[in-house]
This record gives C-alpha cells, structure tokens and sequence, in this order.
C-alpha cells in the first residue's frame, strides 16, 4: 500500500517537477543550496502527501509546499551579503545553467525581492487568482492586490 | 501581456531543459537548513543542559545515599530541574521535525514563532525562580554538609552576608546571562520570521 503510495507520489512529482525548479531557482543562489532545497522540497511534500486530500489541484498544493519550505529555508552562509551572491553566482564563468539574456535578468530582479514578495509574485505569475493566492499567504485578497501592484512595480523598475 | 509576464513564460520554458540533476528519492531526509529545524537543534541542545545538570544531581544524591536530609535537598533540585525539563519536552514536541508546510504561509510562520517564544519565555520565568532556589538549596546543602543536620544549623551573620551576596550579584548576572544566551541563539531567527510575518501583515491592518 505504502509502495503504490508512493509510485503515485513519485508521478504527481514528476508530472510537476517544473514547479519546484522554478521554486529553487528563484529561492536559492547557489547550486548547493538549489539541489537542497530540491531534496527539501521533496521531503516535505512525501511527509505531508498523506493529508492531500484531492480537494485542490495536486500542482497548487505542491505550489503551497514549496513555497512555504522555501520561505523557512536558510542559504548556506558564504559570507557574502545577498546581493553579491547574487550577483557573483550569475557572472561567474562556471554558471551552468544556460538561459536566455531575458529569463537571468527576471530571475535576477526577483531574487532581490524580499522571500514573501517573491513568493506572491510567483503565484500571480503562474496564474493564481488574487482569492487563491491570499489563502496560500494568509492574507486577504485585497492586501494580496496591493502587494502584487507594488511588487510588478518594482520589478519593472529593475528591469527597464 | 506585459513584459515580466512575457518574461515569466520563457522562465517557465527554459527552466525545464536547464534544471537541476535530480537525485533518486529515498522518502528520507534529515532536514538541516530549514529554519525551524536549527532552532528545534538550539532547543535541544539547551534541554541538553539541564539534563547535564539533572544527571550532576543525581550523581551527587549517590554520594550521599546515607544522609535523607541531603537526600531530600538534592531530590528539591532534582524536581525543579525534572519540572522544567518535562513542561520544556511538552512544547518541543509541539514544535514538529517538519514546518507544517500544507498550511497557509502567515499561519506556519506564526506558530513557529509563537511556539519558540513561548519555550524561551519559559526558561526565563524558570530561571528568574529556580536560580535563587537553587542558591538557597546550595547553602542548606552547604550547611548540612558542614554540621550533619538540621538541628546544628547555624546562621551566622557571616553566612547571611553571604546569602544576600550572593543573591544580590550572582542571581542577577546569571539571569542575564541566561537572556543574553537567548539573544545570542535566537535573535538572528526570530527577527527572521518576524520580518516575513510582519510583511505578510503589514498592509491588512491599514486594509481593515
């Protein structure tokens, strides 16, 4: 029983595995720190897939998952203030990861968003309605609508 | 569709073919950067002197077996000690191995928060009674030790100039030195997730 629950666990996951990249790409700076909360995320998904009660979309609670490990996830400490991480991880000539000039700099400028920021406009992007999004958050709808407002002003700021 | 959204949509294509490798999944995992599992480690590793302490105690009750007055001396320390140590075990037990991540994110926060400030709260309320206890048990056991009894107790004044020396300098500075301890270990985490929960509050009052 544990077994098929398992299988099952293991292809809702790889069904949404973009989810928690996009999760660990904008939450952690270094590969280090991506592969762990990866593993994380993974972890606490299985502990808590025995309460998925189908009532929502496995991706949102897999969304609900991941964000929510990744707001109490702490980076490993490189003496470096956020910033210059961020900065010497994408300029650093053995970055392996191979994306296009547009999609580094939207990661880039999310990543200077504080970790709850980060998190709304992340769901607001994927297509979350602002009601869904204050129940993943814990705020009301409309706080969600001023912080969303405030936030694509600010990354559009960063990007221009 | 404005440009981060445009932006976004590449993100969502691109990050697929450049993902990180993944490696098998065992369904097992000690949890190590996850904020609240460091502060569940500070925890216990606080509960881990007390029962340092309690395990002094009872050692020193076996040296001696013969004497009950010590014997109940040393048993007071050892309730207040075991006291703490089981009202401290009931609220780390609250605090679970995992966040409890399937609940909204305001709400997790806040229970971790609450949950550690109320284990730190109670090693301060517990220090600021036990550590004066603790003196007056050490000079009772101090006197026992030196006269046999209780009948052969003898307060002297040089002995009340101590007591209320000791009460005076040394409870103090050990009280502070159990909230500086406290600050030393947790500052860092709690303004942490204070700052997440005040973000996520911050405009909902000005809403309401």
């Amino acid at each position: 029983m544990k077994e098929k629950s398992r299988e099952e666990f293991l292809e809702c996951i790889k069904e949404n595995t973009g989810i928690i990249h996009k999760v660990t790409e904008i939450y952690a700076d270094t590969r280090e720190d991506r592969e762990d909360l990866y593993q994380e995320i993974l972890y606490q998904s299985w502990k808590s897939y025995p309460s998925f009660r189908q009532e929502s979309k496995f991706s949102t609670w897999l969304y609900r998952i991941s964000l929510n490990t990744a707001l109490v996830f702490r980076r490993k400490d490189t003496g470096l203030p956020h910033s210059q991480l961020i900065e010497s991880v994408y300029n650093h000539p053995d970055h392996s990861y191979n994306y296009s000039q547009s999609v580094n700099e939207l990661i880039t400028a999310m990543k200077t968003l504080s970790k709850v920021d980060r998190m709304i406009i992340t769901l607001y992007l994927e297509g979350y309605t602002y009601q869904e999004i204050g129940n993943m958050a814990g705020i009301s709808k409309e706080n969600t609508g001023v912080k969303i407002f405030r936030i694509k002003n600010q990354l559009s700021k960063i990007l221009k | 569709m404005n440009n981060i959204e445009k932006k976004w949509e590449q993100v969502s294509n691109e990050i697929q073919s450049n993902s990180i490798s993944e490696k098998p999944f065992s369904g097992e995992r000690k949890s190590q950067k996850l904020l609240i599992s460091q502060m569940r480690k500070k925890i216990k590793l606080g509960m881990g002197w007390t029962v340092f302490f309690l395990l002094l105690l009872i050692a020193l009750a076996f040296m001696h077996l013969g004497n009950p007055q010590i014997l109940l001396i040393i048993s007071i320390g050892v309730l207040l000690m075991g006291l703490n140590l089981l009202v401290s075990q009931i609220y780390y037990q609250k605090i679970k191995n995992q966040p409890r991540v399937a609940t909204n994110s305001r709400s997790m926060l806040v229970d971790y928060y609450n949950w550690v400030v109320k284990i730190l709260r109670l090693e301060r309320i517990w220090s600021q009674f036990a550590i004066p206890g603790f003196l007056v048990l050490s000079l009772i056991y101090t006197q026992l030790k030196t006269h046999g009894s209780f009948d052969q107790f003898v307060f002297d004044s040089r002995m009340i100039i101590m007591a209320g020396l000791l009460m005076g300098l040394v409870v103090p500075l050990v009280i502070l030195w159990v909230n500086w301890s406290q600050k030393y270990a947790f500052k860092t985490d709690l303004l942490d997730l204070k700052a997440a929960i005040d973000e996520l509050e911050s405009d909902e009052n000005s809403l309401e």
